[in-house]
């Protein structure tokens, strides 16, 4: 080993934490977003915040940019480590440090699967709110650099509202406590800040979660629709009407036939055009009475067939489907584009059927599955990676997906975060001034860009939007 | 620009060239809303410029569909809440005085809302906003969408930011579609222990209320109580709100639950639960805490904030405090939510000499109760004190400084924002001029 950095650092951590052979780090190549690959200079296998110290303070002194890792189901590419970069993998931080019922906290460190903690928390009649589809694989540091989302967000929210206080180490080696989980404001808050920024003002190591009461009774219905559209007319009123569900979620036509074909099999009616599938969770006299409302919204737009969960299997079982729709989906083809756009929810009837337009255009097959109920779209596009022009056509559909969002007064990400994949499209939706000030938050924290620097803002974003964008990068609004 | 200038901006592009003016000839400016913010505030700087926003009132896109709204930092709560009541939605944001609180200015002071004591957040609430730089940039970050993780989420940092790091001028929020009903119960308890454990009882299913008042405080908040309520040592008080059939079924089960515990309950009715929701709109004043606005003083109200499960040792310590330093107070208050935060609130402020005392013996509770004490408002007598026992300062264990005050230059690199609204994070210490009380912001 002739990297007189990689013998540093297994002088620090010993020979074992760290990797550096070409087969041990093509795990690393890429994350769930399986278009970008590339290769760190090597990974490291903290076990402590003080290893993450160590490896920061080494790492700033050589003017070495790092890249997180947490199990590396990301799919905006954020965890992907460029040539130069090391790899800092977390997953081995694994300890659920303290429950506390009471209070109704927990601290964790950042490698505990986000699933894992709710099943340590059940006994005490408590769980962890936000549910990403990928729960059993994802960590909780993802989570926090993601601002990860999930059905069950619509009412819980996402990340950022749970995490109460962040350990975390920044790019120069020093540790900080962000936030404080009982004590009121004081000063800025930086916790909210560090959430959501995808690995690039530091590392988290530790985390106080707040936990939620289990609902008294939770109530699935599964609406079946002709037509997707009719689908999200029955969301737009759903919103409208102000009924309160705890999750929203619409599969297509495509997604069933995925599902229904795979082992994550629901029993969603094939012949339907659209399922909606809605839960409400509380006291079991509001969930009865919302549960009216639902039933009675989905029949005024026309559902071809309503289904209530009789219990707790049938629940699982719908579920299950939606859960395992993007596995089942990667059995249709060889690869997969994952869209995160989010549109006021009064839009979704006419963006949807825009984004089956563009697909049309492109002559891409699209499988819709999504968090309907915030809007947050997930158009699912089939291709073969293999083949140059059909992977330059996913490209060119996929940024008139954002036009048209971004045209209704949408959003780019509602949850996989812009990471590597979406920050060509910042100026879409920011000016070159908002994207200085990004800069210039993100220099606060980090003025050598050594943590994660090729992500969410442009890559000359920081030296040069202020004058002049690059050529071939987009104008302003 | 005289130093004496208030500026009234009418628009974004308005208040842009004022800061960039100012900035040019290096004066301080203090953004301002309603001037409903009671805090402790530091004095004004003697240079400073007021940036009047109350001309920022627009709406600027309701989306009643989507359950969000856009509008002007300068609109008023009120006005907002008439704009939503159309369509019987709400935000989850309360001022004492919403008549004059702006949006931008409780966005800024991020003072504890009723709202955030039962789950919502100020901060959460917002989706996106507009904001005018020291040099004059305008710029934004987050959009108007319910679900947004698009760049840095600088929202999170304006909110309870006091002006320091950019002037709020537009604003997006949720929108909450408000209950038809509401039910109010109450119960007595013979010690802060009994109360606290109702308090723990009643926190499921999430109410949209949940309060304890001492004896003292509940006569001020609610006057006579009937027979079984009105020899209370606590008082525990909490609201749900729903349907009627859905409020009626959590008073019922909230009373059973009392009663499991020893405590007598009941629901409140008529001009009772009339005056109990008015505590809740308006707790300081119906506590008898004076606002700025009433004698141009405002009251006194520390708050020790803290974990839940220790609010019954927090209890102990401020009692204990209070008897040392002599100082008595007119109503106690412990409520659950986002943290315990256990309130003492006097009508008349204590002298300096036994204020100065409370400070000390409150200086050295434990951090192992990690509760944290805060100043909610203090009439400008005690102003000194605080600032020489370091009351105003983020103490420890507040972590992050250093990172804050990169933050703020990064925003601000010669500190002419609201200099002095958090002293530590300022960078060369701007000359200050004598408290002036009548000068509080929102
Ligand atoms: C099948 C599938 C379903 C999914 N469903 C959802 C869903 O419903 N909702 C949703 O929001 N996402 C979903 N995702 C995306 C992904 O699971 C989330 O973004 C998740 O939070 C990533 O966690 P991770 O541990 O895999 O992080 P990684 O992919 O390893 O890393 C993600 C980013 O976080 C940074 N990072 C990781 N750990 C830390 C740390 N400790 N400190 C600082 N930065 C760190 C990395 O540098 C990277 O930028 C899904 C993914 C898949 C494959």
């Amino acid at each position: 080993m002739s990297d007189p950095l990689v013998r540093a650092l297994q002088e620090l951590l010993g020979p074992q934490r760290v990797l550096a052979t070409r087969g041990e780090l093509l795990v690393y190549e890429c994350d769930g977003l399986t278009q970008f690959k590339s290769a760190p200079r090597c990974a490291v296998l903290p076990h402590s915040t003080e290893d993450v110290q160590a490896i920061l303070h080494l790492l700033h002194r050589e003017r070495t940019p790092f890249v997180a890792r947490g199990a590396g189901t990301g799919l905006s590419g954020g965890a992907i480590a460029q040539r130069d970069a090391v790899l800092i993998e977390l997953s081995r931080m694994k300890q659920i440090l303290e429950i506390d019922p009471v209070d109704r906290i927990a601290r964790v460190e950042v490698g505990v699967v986000n699933a894992e903690l709710s099943k340590a928390v059940k006994p005490y009649g408590l769980f962890y709110a936000p549910d990403p589809s990928s729960q059993t694989a994802c960590t909780l540091g993802g989570n926090a650099a993601e601002n990860s989302g999930g059905p069950h967000c619509l009412k819980y929210g996402n990340t950022t509202r749970h995490m109460l206080a962040l350990e975390v180490v920044l790019p120069d080696g020093t540790r900080e406590t962000l936030g404080d989980p009982f004590a009121g404001s004081a000063g800025y808050d930086l916790r909210g800040l560090f959430i959501g920024s995808e690995g690039t003002l530091g590392i988290a190591t530790e985390i106080t979660v707040r936990l939620c009461p289990q609902p008294e009774s939770v109530v699935t219905l599964l609406a079946a629709f002709e037509t997707l559209d009719a689908a999200c007319r029955a969301v737009s009123d759903l919103i409208a009407r102000g009924v309160q569900a705890s999750a929203i979620e619409i599969l297509d036509q495509r997604t069933i036939d995925a599902v229904e074909s795979s082992v994550f099999r629901a029993g969603y009616p094939r012949n339907a055009g659209a399922v909606l599938l809605v839960e409400l969770d509380g006291p079991a006299i509001e969930t009865a009475e919302d549960a009216e409302r639902v039933e009675a919204i989905a029949r005024a737009n026309h559902a071809i067939l309503l289904q209530r969960a009789a219990d707790e299997e049938q629940r699982m079982k719908l579920w299950k489907g939606r859960k395992g729709a993007f596995g089942a989906m990667g059995r249709v083809a060889p690869d997969l584009y994952v869209q995160d756009a989010v549109v006021p929810r009064t839009r979704l009837p006419e963006v949807v059927r825009g984004i089956g337009e563009i697909c049309d255009k492109y002559r891409l097959r699209l499988a819709n599955v999504f968090h309907a109920g915030e809007g947050n779209l997930h158009p699912n596009i089939a291709y073969d990676g293999t083949r140059a022009e059909e992977v330059e056509r996913v490209h060119e559909a996929g940024r008139e997906i954002f036009e048209l969002c971004i045209s209704v007064g949408g959003s780019l990400s509602g949850e996989h975060g812009i990471g590597l994949e979406k920050r060509e499209f910042m100026h879409l939706l920011y000016s070159p001034e908002d994207l200085a000030t990004f800069c210039r938050v993100r220099e606060a924290f980090d003025p050598l860009r050594l943590a994660n620097p090729e992500k969410v803002l442009p890559v000359h974003a920081c030296l040069e939007l202020r004058s002049a964008l690059p050529s071939g990068e987009r104008g302003t609004r | 620009m005289s130093p004496a200038n208030r500026l009234a901006p009418q628009s974004a592009e308005e208040v842009a060239a004022l800061l960039r003016d100012a900035a040019a000839q290096q004066l301080p400016i203090v953004a301002r809303g309603g001037g409903t913010h009671c805090a402790a505030q530091p004095a004004v700087h003697a240079r400073a410029a007021t940036l009047e926003l109350r001309g920022l009132s627009k709406v600027l896109a309701y989306d009643p569909g989507d359950l969000t709204i856009a509008v002007e930092a300068g609109c008023t709560l009120a006005e907002l809440e008439h704009v939503l009541a159309e369509n019987e939605h709400e935000l989850a944001l309360d001022a004492e005085d919403p008549e004059r609180a702006t949006i931008g200015g409780l966005l800024a002071a991020d003072f504890p809302t009723r709202a955030g004591a039962v789950g919502r957040a100020l901060r959460d609430q917002v989706l996106g906003t507009r904001v005018a730089q020291v040099d004059g940039t305008l710029t934004r970050s987050g959009g108007r969408v319910v679900k947004n993780v698009t760049g840095y989420d600088l929202e999170k940092l304006f909110v309870g930011s006091r002006g320091t790091l950019a002037v709020l001028v537009e604003v997006a929020l949720r929108v909450h579609p408000r209950p038809p009903a509401r039910a109010i119960v109450a119960a007595a308890c013979a010690s802060f222990e009994e109360a606290h454990a109702l308090v723990l009882r009643w926190r499921d299913p999430q109410p949209a209320q949940l309060d304890a008042l001492d004896g003292e405080a509940a006569r001020r908040a609610l006057g006579d109580l009937p027979a079984p309520l009105a020899d209370a040592r606590w008082l525990v008080l909490a609201s749900w709100r729903g349907t009627e059939r859905v409020v009626a079924a959590h008073a019922e089960r909230a009373l059973s639950a009392a009663s499991a515990l020893g405590g007598r309950a009941q629901r409140l009715e008529g001009e009772l639960a009339h005056r109990a929701h008015a505590f809740d709109r308006a707790p300081r004043r119906a506590l008898g805490v004076a606002d700025a606005r009433d004698a141009g003083e405002p009251g006194l109200v520390l708050a020790l904030a803290g974990r839940p499960s220790q609010a019954p040792k927090v209890e102990q310590i401020l009692a204990h405090a209070l008897e040392r330093s002599g100082c008595t107070t007119s109503a106690r208050r412990y409520a659950d939510g986002a943290g315990a935060r256990l309130r003492a609130c006097f009508a008349t402020a204590p002298s300096r000499e036994r204020f100065a005392a409370l400070l000390d013996a409150l200086a050295s509770v434990p951090l192992t109760t990690a509760a944290r004490v805060h100043l909610e408002s203090a009439p400008s007598a005690l102003h000194e004190e605080l600032r020489a026992k370091h009351f105003l300062a983020l103490r420890p264990p507040c972590g992050g400084l250093a990172a804050m005050r990169r933050v703020r230059a990064a925003f601000d690199p010669h500190g002419l924002l609201s200099p002095g609204a958090w002293p530590e994070l300022d960078g060369a210490e701007p000359e200050r001029e004598a408290s002036s009380p009548s000068e509080t912001r929102a």
